[in-house]
């Protein structure tokens, strides 16, 4: 639509009461969703003056026996009272009960008979297995019994006297469970048995009485392990004893105590050589390992880790394994980067993964803090993914011919990278997954994104860029949850925690802050929780302060609802300045009204009246009618030039300039407030892109507009052109309208029934 | 922790042109889910991305997508031919379907969209359904595993 209009316009407030209200909220600040900041956690989301963490060391000896599979272990914990409470009871965290037969987790699960058609899903559904903890005894160090009771997944340790404020206690707790198959029960850690040489790979982990956080926010973490929500725990120092059959190679969490006992003297030379070595050096070959494979020995070994200020321990054992390491600096310190797999793995992990642990610290130290454990490990196992201090268990398992699909290379690398990136985000930042999955899983995938970008250009991440979560997001928002909810109680797990999080921090990277205020804010974030148990209102707060970008409106949109964005580009108008030159504004009226589309009459009396009274009688016309209105007269001129000279200069440069206007209206349908990012396209194949901040839809937020000033005509506009705001139709983004193709339809235009092989082939004849 | 099931929406696009009397649609869902589904199945033996695109093949998947993602028009199934499959590196597989001489109801067409939901517990799927320039957004869940489409 084009209009032609004067120099000065009368501006019509849209104001209306209700309206202006609603959209306060949206940018209306989040005091009233956020806890009052105090001593422990000020307001600048940092740590307050009073913050305080608990300690929790560790002496423990474990045992695997290989014949029964079985996992036995005593330990000794040292818990420390650094909060100013008196505590009359401790809690501690039974992780493994959720492989009790009535655990809590199987029977919360929602069933319908539909579900178990087939003889085998019954067989699933009914299969029993007792992986729970069988706590034999919890002492005091001098071997005096002390009461507990275990509440499902969690024990209570009633201390004979309470612990005051900066006291120490000493107890040993003696347990065992069965270790369960994860091709059988699932979970996150387990054994996985090679039918073909009849040896077990075991993964352990949340394997013994882990002691809850006791913390400012919820006193004892007192919310029960139901298989999705993961834990918290609080920092302390480990000395772990492994004793494992002697030919199993055994890697966990900390530094090795006795590799002259537990190392052939070629194998500690071989790690000497890792350690100044930037690419990865074998410690056990896969010939050595397939040899070892063979032996199955009866004899045992022990190993022995020690780990300082970490929140958990795990470990991986084999007489499977190869073993490789390499050098990585940060800082000023060297880290050794090093991969367990047996072969089954192979080609794909003796090619990548160390390589990838060490891509993944460097990248993560860059965008977070400096990696400040002196290993990293990842452990090979089928399918699953899962993270602990220092060592995670990956999946990405090659054909057994050794081939692999792109798609497996992918997913390992996606997987190695996002659990040892886990090291950070909560294994360092030690946010409480059990309450918030997001800010570990939304935070990791996030740095994911970014390692995975610097590992490959165009890598194709899963999670990241905005268009991946549009379909996620749009449409009725009644069976999705805000971010901002329990880990138990989301809908769509990965979407909801890993996905739209991570998504939502690239969008502020790249669109609402910018790289360098976003990064500066993100670092600081991690350097002021790195080692403590961050909240996401100190999330929230740091980023603002750290920024100086208030971002209250896109918390609120993107993190406490399930609005999705949907802006629509809704109308465009067109204005140039009148002249008030006679010759040019006469010659546009005369274009303008030579191009108005004729009435039907018009053609049809040409031919049915071949004459009108006026046409035959000369008398007729007078000065109205014989008038040329668009001669441009003596008077016309004057009046211009009498109109030019009570301009100033500058406003006579502007009138000169002959610029054109365009008056754009937005709508926001989907709900969410975005910035708005408009390129405009002109007739000389040039473009502008204005990138306009989110807080135009302050004072309205259904409808706003904008007026854009350009030297030439537009000849089309685009809203969001490089697909940056999560928008979820595309179709309302353009002007003139823009027909949108279906993936069907753009699979039709592309589609190929040659296999990339088939092509290579072709091409080579 | 990745590689958890019940993380994707299955996804579908489905467009109806009226002059062609034609259905195209676009179901998206995870490679990894859908791969445990079609093992269990004996559909596929390794990889997705590596199975065949052999009209036998095809006629397999199609008849197992049909089982779970079909149009209830007048009353009547109306099951969708499979053009093709592809799997991207972002982990998704897209199977494309059409179907020819299909006039929409106004007041009994209906939607069942209950793709990996016997598989997964969680699972949840979504559907746009476009006619021209009306759209709606349907989300499927295990006891609404058929809507209504009012366009």
């Amino acid at each position: 639509m084009r209009n032609r209009a004067n120099i000065f316009y009368s501006l019509i407030v849209l104001c209306v009461s209700g309206t202006s209200l609603w959209a306060q909220n949206k940018f209306a600040q989040l005091d009233m969703e956020l806890p009052t900041p105090n001593s422990y956690r000020n307001a600048s989301g940092g740590p307050g003056h009073a913050y305080y963490q608990q300690q929790a060391d560790y002496k423990m000896d474990i045992r695997i026996d290989d014949k029964t599979q079985r996992l036995s272990g005593e330990e000794v914990i040292t818990y420390r009272n650094n909060s100013p409470d008196r505590l009359e009871f401790l809690w501690l965290q039974l992780d493994q009960n959720l492989f009790k037969p009535d655990s809590d987790s199987k029977l919360i699960r929602v069933e319908r008979m539909e579900d178990f058609r087939s003889i085998k899903s019954l067989t699933r559904r009914n299969f029993e297995y007792d992986g729970g903890f069988k706590v034999e005894s919890v002492e005091e160090t001098s071997g005096r019994a002390m009461k507990y009771f275990i509440n499902k997944t969690m024990m209570r340790i009633d201390p004979v006297k309470p612990l005051e404020p900066g006291q120490s206690i000493s107890f040993k707790i003696k347990w065992w469970y069965h270790i369960n198959d994860r091709s059988k029960v699932g979970g996150r850690s387990g054994l996985e048995y090679f039918e073909e040489d009849k040896n077990y790979l075991y993964t352990i982990a949340q394997f013994f009485p882990r002691m809850c956080v006791y913390n400012d926010v919820e006193g004892w973490q007192n919310k029960q392990f139901l298989g999705a929500g993961e834990f918290a725990l609080p920092f302390g120092d480990y000395e772990v004893k492994i004793t494992v059959p002697e030919d199993h190679i055994v890697g966990a969490t900390g530094e090795l105590q006795n590799a002259s006992q537990v190392l052939s003297s070629q194998q500690r030379d071989r790690m000497k050589q890792a350690m100044n070595s930037d690419q990865p050096v074998m410690i056990v070959t896969q010939a050595e390992a397939e040899e070892n494979e063979k032996e199955q020995s009866t004899g045992n070994k022990t190993w022995v880790f020690k780990a300082k200020n970490v929140r958990d321990f795990a470990f991986a054992s084999s007489r499977k394994f190869i073993w490789d390491a390499q050098g990585v600096d940060i800082g000023s310190k060297r880290v050794l980067a090093m991969s367990y797999f047996p072969k089954e793995g192979n080609p794909l992990w003796e090619r990548y993964s160390t390589k990838l642990v060490a891509h993944t610290i460097k990248t993560y130290s860059k965008y977070t803090i400096d990696y400040p454990y002196p290993v990293a490990i990842s452990v090979h196992t089928n399918r699953i993914g899962m993270e602990y201090p220092m060592i995670c268990f990956n999946g990405g398992r090659p054909e057994k011919d050794g081939t692999y699909s792109e798609g497996t290379k992918y997913g390992m690398w996606g997987v190695i990278i996002h659990e040892v990136g886990h090291n950070f985000f909560p294994m360092i930042i030690n946010s409480d997954e059990r309450q918030w999955t997001w800010m570990d899983e939304g935070l990791n995938t996030f740095v994911q994104y970014l390692t995975e970008q610097e590992w490959e250009r165009d890598y194709p991440s899963r999670r990241g860029p905005a268009r991946y979560i549009v379909d996620y997001m749009k449409g009725d928002p009644n069976n999705i949850a805000p971010i901002m909810t329990n880990s138990e109680s989301l809908f769509q797990f990965g979407n909801n925690a890993y996905g739209k999080p991570a998504t939502a921090l690239n969008i502020l990277r790249e669109t609402v802050m910018g790289r360098e205020l976003f990064d500066y804010a993100f670092k600081t974030y991690c350097e002021r929780w790195k080692f403590k148990h961050p909240t996401p209102a100190d999330f929230f707060r740091t980023m603002e302060e750290a920024s100086a970008v208030d971002l209250d409106w896109f918390w609120r949109g993107w993190f406490f609802t399930t609005d999705h964005v949907d802006i629509a580009l809704s109308s465009v108008k067109h204005y140039q300045l009148n002249t008030h030159n006679p010759e040019v504004e006469k010659a546009f009226q005369k274009k303008q009204d030579d191009e108005q589309v004729p009435f039907i009459k018009t053609e049809r009396n040409k031919k049915d009246i071949p004459q009108t009274v006026n046409e035959r009688d000369a008398n007729i016309d007078d000065f109205y009618a014989k008038r040329d209105v668009y001669e441009v007269d003596a008077l016309d001129k004057k009046e211009y030039e009498e109109f030019k000279k009570k301009l100033s200069a500058e406003e006579l440069e502007l009138l000169n300039k002959n610029q054109h206007y365009y008056e754009v209206s937005f709508e926001n349908i989907g709900g969410l407030v975005m910035p708005l990012i408009v390129k405009a396209n002109f007739a000389d194949g040039s473009q502008e892109t204005i990138r306009i901040p989110a807080e135009i839809w302050r004072k309205r937020h259904d409808q706003v507009s904008k007026v854009f000033v350009f030297d030439q005509e537009v000849v089309s506009l685009e809203l969001d052109p490089l697909l940056e705001t999560a928008d979820t139709d595309l179709s309302n983004n353009y002007w003139p309208t823009r027909s949108i193709p279906s993936r069907f339809e753009l699979f039709n235009e592309r589609r190929n029934y040659e296999n990339p092989m088939q092509r290579q082939k072709r091409l080579q004849e | 922790m990745s590689f958890a099931h019940s993380y994707y929406f299955a996804f579908a696009e489905i467009e109806y042109k009226p002059t062609e009397k034609r259905i195209e649609a676009t179901l998206t869902a995870s490679i990894h889910e859908m791969e445990d589904v079609f093992k269990s199945k004996k559909l596929v033996k390794k990889h997705l991305e590596g199975m065949s695109h052999s009209k036998e093949n095809l006629k397999k998947i199609e008849a197992e997508l049909g089982a779970d993602f079909y149009l209830v028009l007048n009353g009547e199934k109306v099951l969708l031919k499979l053009l093709d499959f592809e799997c991207t590196l972002e982990g998704k597989i897209n199977f494309y379907l059409y179907r020819d001489e299909i006039v929409l109801p106004k007041e009994a067409s209906f939607l069942v969209f209950k793709t990996l939901m016997k598989a997964y517990e969680n699972q949840q799927n979504k559907a746009s359904l476009i006619i021209g320039d009306h759209r709606q957004t349907i989300v499927f869940l295990k006891n609404s595993e058929k809507q209504k489409i009012n366009l």
